[in-house]
């Protein structure tokens, strides 16, 4: 629910942030996370940062999605 | 007081709600005078040749913002609406109506961008008036500019299913420039503000209507082409020109890319023989010139998406960005 | 064959091997959205119906709630809230409408602002809406002394109290964003069928896919299709925010009912504003208007077209009722994009 779009830290102090939405620069606000860094990639929600998003589980999730759905084939039903 | 018994942000949006606060203004006794969409006027001089008269007033806050300021949008805007009939401007006039303590270095950049575009264009500012209101009276600068013009032969053919609709250039830039201040972030992205003359002039022979793209966004102007001549059109949603970081700022605030303002863009109609042609002049000026669908008997826009379709129907309400 | 494509060939074959028809319930207003807005109901299997629930926070909140924030807003003191909820008509007018005529009414695209707006306007209070993604914001601001009239409301509880509900819904789509908040794990005790979804096309109809087949296969367990952003406990810090400024309540849902332990209320009374401003609040009288039907579109009863209000005169221009006025209200949304099986 809510808008929530991805952005990477491009600056951080303390709760303060800057973020980058592919090309659109904005502050966010970082109190929401713990060791929120330069780099790091998280969903900003209405000004604020509410988790980090994992590069890796982004590939991963259309795997195990695709494994699922194989095992449910296996099993029978 | 009635929530009906006052005048509310909406109605001045450019959506729905200012076209029925139109509406009931009954402005009925034209004489010989046509009315366009409730942005230009045309009186036929009686040797095919017509006169075109609009009007536009511009309240933009902030004043200054990147590519621009409130004193070009309104010399480009009008002398838009007078292009985009086919006419060539003849001369504008200018309204000023200033709040006390405006800076004088401001008004002066502003009034030096009209001047500037009013040079480059060759269409002089012959007329005017000034006043100045009490501080808190009205937001810093309110510029009326209204312009005449004549057009040789109106842009005002009739279209029908199966002719192209094509844009001149990227969606929402000057939308996203100008909220750039009022949501506080950055971007790459200058307003769009520009004369559109020589665009039109390119390729006004292959066209048959041209319209400019403004507040309310291509929704606005395609259902009001749409409500016009009767039709309906069908858009090819991954056709739709608009740079990444325009896309970007309409996700971030929940706006609809489809509904965000330009002010050097227009769309047109042109007959399927002359689209290829129609864009390849147009990208010449604009590299994001794009056809983007087509004219059908349906009378409502739709979208066609990547995975069904869609109404894109006539934006209402003022522009309010979501987050939930 | 694009990786839509394919998603959708499974959702049709799933669905074949179904036979019977199966109601899933897309919980979130930005899942309607993209639903909506791709046109994605028009083209899945006959026997998959996809209904709308009540996660339009704008939608469920109680109109005298709104009423009483119009009545502070109109006594002179000044009130934020966001923009998604300036628009909605309470029993006389809006916040909007309420500002139009003088009220001192703030609209703030981050809680942030409202930090800012404090310093000019000392008694300014923060008008809570949202589910669990928007709660910590309002948390932050609590912690900050604003005081704040809360609305937010708690999608598991709400789940809950759907699965026996007057419709039989074989499925759920969950909001990805409230699960970044709460973690997989808020809704394990709900013995039903759900996914966990992203809210680009792509994840929704991929989240569908799975979906479908875990009816098929007769599975009742949480799938997270939204691994990157969502795990399994969530965000703990932003949780704890909320433990510490509020509890859960009873509350209301507009157009259906109190739900048990389903709305965050403000633990401090000094920071709640249903108690600081509770004398001027007291006098507030609210009348609904009877005829509008958001209650049974939020609960997936009807389609919005089967209101009688619908369209006429209930449109995005004159709402009559919370789902239209919302941007990610059912009717709102429907009105706007048109229902692909209509058509």
């Amino acid at each position: 629910m809510c808008y929530a779009i991805p952005a990477r830290i491009i600056k951080a102090q303390g709760d303060s942030g800057l973020v980058d939405y592919g090309g659109v620069r904005r502050k966010a606000n970082l109190s929401l996370l713990e060791n929120a860094r330069v780099g790091a990639y998280v969903l900003v929600h209405a000004g604020f940062a509410i988790e980090f998003i994992d590069k890796e589980k982004a590939k991963e999730s259309i795997r195990t999605l695709e494994e699922g759905a194989a095992k449910s084939e296996k099993s029978g039903r | 007081m009635e929530m009906k018994d006052v005048v509310r942000l909406a109605d001045g949006s450019g959506g729905r709600e200012m076209l029925e606060l139109i509406k009931s203004f009954g402005f009925s006794n034209r004489g010989e005078w046509k009315n366009y969409d409730n942005d230009s006027a045309t009186l036929d001089l009686g040797d095919k040749r017509h006169l075109v008269f609009t009007t536009d007033s511009f309240i933009v806050s902030p004043s200054f913002f990147p590519g621009g300021d409130v004193g070009h949008i309104a010399a480009c805007g009008t002398i838009n609406d007078l292009s985009v009939l086919g006419a060539r401007p003849l001369g504008l006039s200018v309204g000023l109506v200033i709040e006390e303590g405006f800076p004088k270095d401001d008004l002066d950049s502003i009034i030096s961008s009209i001047n500037k575009v009013s040079l480059q264009t060759k269409v002089p500012v012959v007329t005017g008036d000034t006043k100045v209101m009490e501080r808190g009276k009205v937001d810093g600068i309110m510029i009326n500019v209204s312009g005449v013009g004549i057009a040789d032969e109106l842009l005002t053919k009739s279209v029908k299913a199966g002719d192209v609709v094509i844009v001149s250039g990227g969606l929402g830039e000057h939308a996203v420039a100008v909220l750039s201040k009022r949501f506080d972030y950055e971007t790459d992205i200058v307003s769009d503000s520009k004369p559109l003359i020589e665009e039109i002039n390119a390729v006004r022979k292959l066209i048959l209507v041209a319209r400019d793209i403004t507040r309310g966004g291509i929704a606005a102007v395609l259902n009001e082409l749409c409500e016009r001549h009767g039709i309906g059109m069908v858009l090819n949603e991954e056709s739709i020109p608009a740079e990444p970081q325009v896309r970007n700022v309409a996700e971030m605030l929940g706006i609809d890319l489809y509904e965000l303002a330009s002010e050097g863009r227009f769309v047109c109609i042109a007959p399927k023989k002359n689209a290829t042609e129609v864009e390849s002049l147009l990208q010449q000026f604009n590299k994001q010139a794009r056809i983007i669908g087509e004219v059908t008997d349906s009378k409502s826009v739709v979208v066609k998406t990547i995975i069904g379709s869609r109404l894109l129907p006539m934006p209402t309400g003022r522009i309010v960005p979501r987050i939930c | 064959m694009t990786e839509i494509e394919q998603h959708l060939r499974r959702i049709h074959e799933a669905a074949a091997e179904i036979k019977r028809s199966i109601t899933i319930m897309e919980i979130c207003g930005g899942h309607t959205n993209v639903i909506m807005k791709h046109g994605l109901r028009g083209i899945l299997p006959r026997n998959v119906r996809l209904v709308s629930g009540p996660g339009c926070p704008v939608c469920v909140s109680p109109q005298h709630d709104l009423d009483c924030m119009i009545e502070l807003a109109t006594s002179g003191i000044p009130v934020a809230t966001y923009g998604d909820m300036i628009r909605v008509r309470g029993s006389r007018c809006s916040l909007e409408d309420a500002k139009s005529r003088g009220a001192a009414v703030h609209e703030v695209y981050s809680a942030e602002e409202v930090v800012e707006l404090r310093k000019k306007l000392p008694n300014i209070v923060f008008f809570g809406v949202g589910f669990e993604t928007t709660a910590p914001m309002t948390a932050f601001l609590l912690e900050r002394r604003v005081p704040v009239y809360s609305v937010h409301r708690l999608i598991p509880a709400c789940m809950k109290s759907l699965c026996n509900g007057a419709i039989k819904i074989d499925g759920f789509i969950n909001p990805g964003h409230v699960s970044a908040i709460i973690g997989a794990k808020a809704y394990r005790e709900i013995k039903m069928p759900q996914v966990i979804a992203g809210f680009t096309a792509e994840r929704v109809v991929r989240a569908l896919s799975s979906l479908v087949e875990m009816i098929r296969d007769g599975g009742t367990t949480v799938v997270n299709a939204y691994p990157e952003a969502v795990q399994e406990h969530g965000n703990t810090k932003a949780q704890m925010a909320l433990e510490k400024h509020f509890y859960a309540a009873d509350s209301e849902w507009r157009g259906l009912g109190t739900i048990k332990s389903s709305g965050l209320e403000v633990r401090e009374e000094a920071l709640n504003a249903k108690i600081l401003h509770g004398d001027l609040l007291n006098e507030v009288q609210s009348n609904e208007r009877t005829d509008c039907r958001c209650g049974d579109v939020l609960k997936g009863l009807i389609e919005p077209s089967e209101c009688r209000l619908y369209g006429k005169p209930c449109t995005p221009s004159m709402p009559q009722g919370a789902c239209m006025v919302s941007a990610e209200g059912s009717c709102g949304i429907a009105y706007k994009y048109g229902d692909e099986r209509r058509r």
